[in-house]
């Protein structure tokens, strides 16, 4: 097996997906144009050009404890990386694809229960799931395979809230065959957009500092600034409240040079 | 609206519990085997949990009635505090349980008659002793009153006793349970206090000082004893004009013969909780003035909050005729 992380780790991660099939892996695949890294040969591993999209597949021969573990390298997640499990389940008592976040996993053979967070997602339909392998017939409560030992795992390494455990619930009746099906598909991208939205605005309440210093960066990248001004830029910086510079960030791009944007920031702060 | 409760199994056929649930139809109920699965996680962000709590109803087993922290009193020679729930529906930037907990739920006792049990234990081995028993250390004693009834069963239960001195210290309008009931000389409803500037400010959802001036003096006028808590004192620029147009209008409008007694804190943080609440608010004003650390203790300068302390103090006295009690608080 290859090193992990030996050489190119200037990339940020910032989402991780973990999914049980390849069907599942599909709509990820497609819509983030992701590509199967070659070099990592313990799970199938995809990530994006830019490399701050990365999805694993569980594999039935290797436990799925690992595959957070195995991502978490191969991505060089952080504490900011947003975690997604994604997997399709059926019920029976459903007529229409429902997007469900799971609040309390039970491990189907010891009944212990897990409860992953649910800060500040109102919106969304919430349910328990029991961790064991899906059978399509009789639903009547969701089965997602492996999600217990997943989620044990990803909660000791990463932040609580930054784990999400999702489901598209069927109903009983549909066959994974069907998931080309383009209810599903616009289901699939109206909330797992959704939540990749809400997990940015999260880390911004979450990790206010580090907002400063990805913020600071944008700016550095879009605009020229001497040592000077980028000393004043940071120190301005620092005197926002997140929020404000969040709101700030569009009418800051269309400036034409670093010192407009030096000069904007101060008049905000009068 | 609370969108999801965590039960504990073992009290899910409490009376207090169902009486609770009943109260949020709409929430998803979640029965776990004990609170800390939830509350004492690791990893969790108490800043994104505030934003949209959930409640946890448990049982406490034990600690029901903790001694306080040397410094903190009003006068009794032992000092006992009790929280029949964790954390706070205000979120108020220089309060400690920002840096205490890593969850911001909130976390409801149900078993209230264990508080009051080992309050009657803790008076029979402290006979002849005066005690006060704070409520309000770990959360706002009544902001959460239409949910739990705590002071209203407090107020039906609690062992009447000349020696001992009841403190429920809050920032709430929720004096309800008071109104209806007979005011008792061994009961202190205490109102923590800011300038009004400062408290829009800081005091984030807690309600304005002109309602908890209102409170204190509906509270008087019904001959309930009253505490004035300016705990924390807080530093600017117009400090000295600001406390006085307080404590004038506090004074103005409340009956003081009612007063029992005032108390002031300066801001102060542990060097743990200091780093936990300034990482949530980089570059607050909170901090930016006069704060300097001592002993691992963060606080304004020693001439800084001595100033304050005398200046306020003052003010009390040249106010009220009548020999007020009045204490300086300092838990670190």
């Amino acid at each position: 097996m290859e090193k992990l992380n030996s050489t190119d780790n200037s990339y940020i991660c910032e989402y991780c997906f973990i999914v049980n099939n390849i069907s599942e892996a599909q709509f990820f695949i497609n819509r983030f144009n992701l590509k199967l890294k070659k070099k990592y040969n313990l799970f199938p591993i995809f990530s994006n050009q830019k490399k701050n999209i990365w999805l694993a597949i569980n594999q039935d021969t290797i436990s799925p404890t690992v595959t957070p573990i195995y991502l978490n390298n191969c991505a060089n997640a952080n504490e900011q990386t947003t975690w997604i499990f994604f997997s399709f389940s059926f019920l029976s008592n459903l007529n229409s694809p429902h997007f469900i976040i799971i609040d309390e996993i039970i491990d189907s053979s010891t009944q212990n229960k897990l409860y992953p967070s649910v800060s500040c997602l109102t919106k969304f339909e919430k349910k328990n799931a029991l961790s064991k392998e899906q059978i399509s017939q009789n639903q009547e409560c969701i089965t997602l395979k492996n999600i217990y030992e997943i989620y044990k795992t990803l909660e000791k390494l990463v932040n609580k809230a930054l784990i999400f455990v999702t489901t598209l619930s069927m109903p009983e009746k549909y066959e994974l065959s069907d998931i080309d099906n383009k209810t599903i598909k616009s289901e699939q991208n109206k909330y797992i957009t959704e939540i990749m939205n809400l997990s940015d605005e999260m880390k911004i309440t979450i990790f206010p500092f580090f907002y400063f210093f990805n913020f600071f960066k944008k700016i550095k990248e879009e605009f020229k600034f001497s040592v000077y001004e980028q000393n004043v830029l940071e120190n301005l910086l620092k005197q926002f409240n997140p929020n404000d510079l969040k709101n700030n960030l569009k009418f800051i791009k269309k400036l034409k040079n670093g010192k407009q944007v030096i000069n904007h920031l101060k008049q905000k702060l009068l | 609206m609370i969108n999801t409760i965590y039960v504990e199994n073992e009290i899910k056929d409490h009376s207090r519990t169902l009486s609770i649930l009943s109260k949020f139809k709409r929430s998803r109920i979640i029965y776990i085997n004990k609170y800390s699965e939830i509350f004492n996680k690791k990893k969790q962000s108490f800043r994104l949990q505030k934003k949209d709590p959930l409640l946890i109803l448990a049982k406490k087993n034990n600690n029901f009635v903790l001694k306080a922290p040397e410094g903190f009193g009003i006068g009794a020679s032992i000092n006992y505090y009790f929280s029949h729930m964790y954390n706070c529906i205000y979120d108020c930037k220089y309060c400690f349980l920002q840096g205490l907990y890593s969850s911001a739920n909130y976390l409801v006792f149900v078993n209230y008659e264990d508080f009051l049990n080992q309050i009657k234990n803790l008076v029979i081995k402290n006979k002849g002793k005066s005690i006060t028993f704070f409520s309000g250390y770990d959360c706002d004693s009544l902001a959460m009153e239409k949910v739990t009834s705590f002071a209203d069963f407090f107020l039906k239960n609690y062992l009447e006793n000349k020696k001992i001195t009841y403190e429920f210290r809050t920032k709430s309008l929720q004096i309800n349970p008071f109104l209806k009931n007979k005011p008792s000389e061994n009961i202190i409803i205490a109102y923590s206090l800011l300038p009004g500037d400062l408290a829009q400010k800081f005091d984030i959802k807690a309600p304005s000082i002109n309602l908890r001036i209102k409170s204190l003096k509906q509270l008087t006028s019904l001959g309930w004893q009253i505490g004035l808590r300016f705990d924390p004192l807080i530093y600017n620029n117009n400090w000295k004009i600001s406390y006085k147009e307080l404590i004038r209008t506090i004074l103005d409008e409340i009956n003081t013969n009612y007063l029992h007694s005032v108390s002031f804190g300066s801001l102060r943080f542990p060097k743990q909780i200091f780093n936990t609440i300034n990482n949530m608010y980089p570059g607050d004003e909170l901090f930016s003035h006069n704060f300097e650390k001592r002993d691992n203790v963060y606080s304004y300068k020693d001439e800084v909050e001595k100033e304050m302390i005398s200046y306020c103090k003052n003010l009390i006295y040249k106010k009220v005729k009548k020999d007020v009690q009045i204490f300086s608080c300092t838990p670190y």
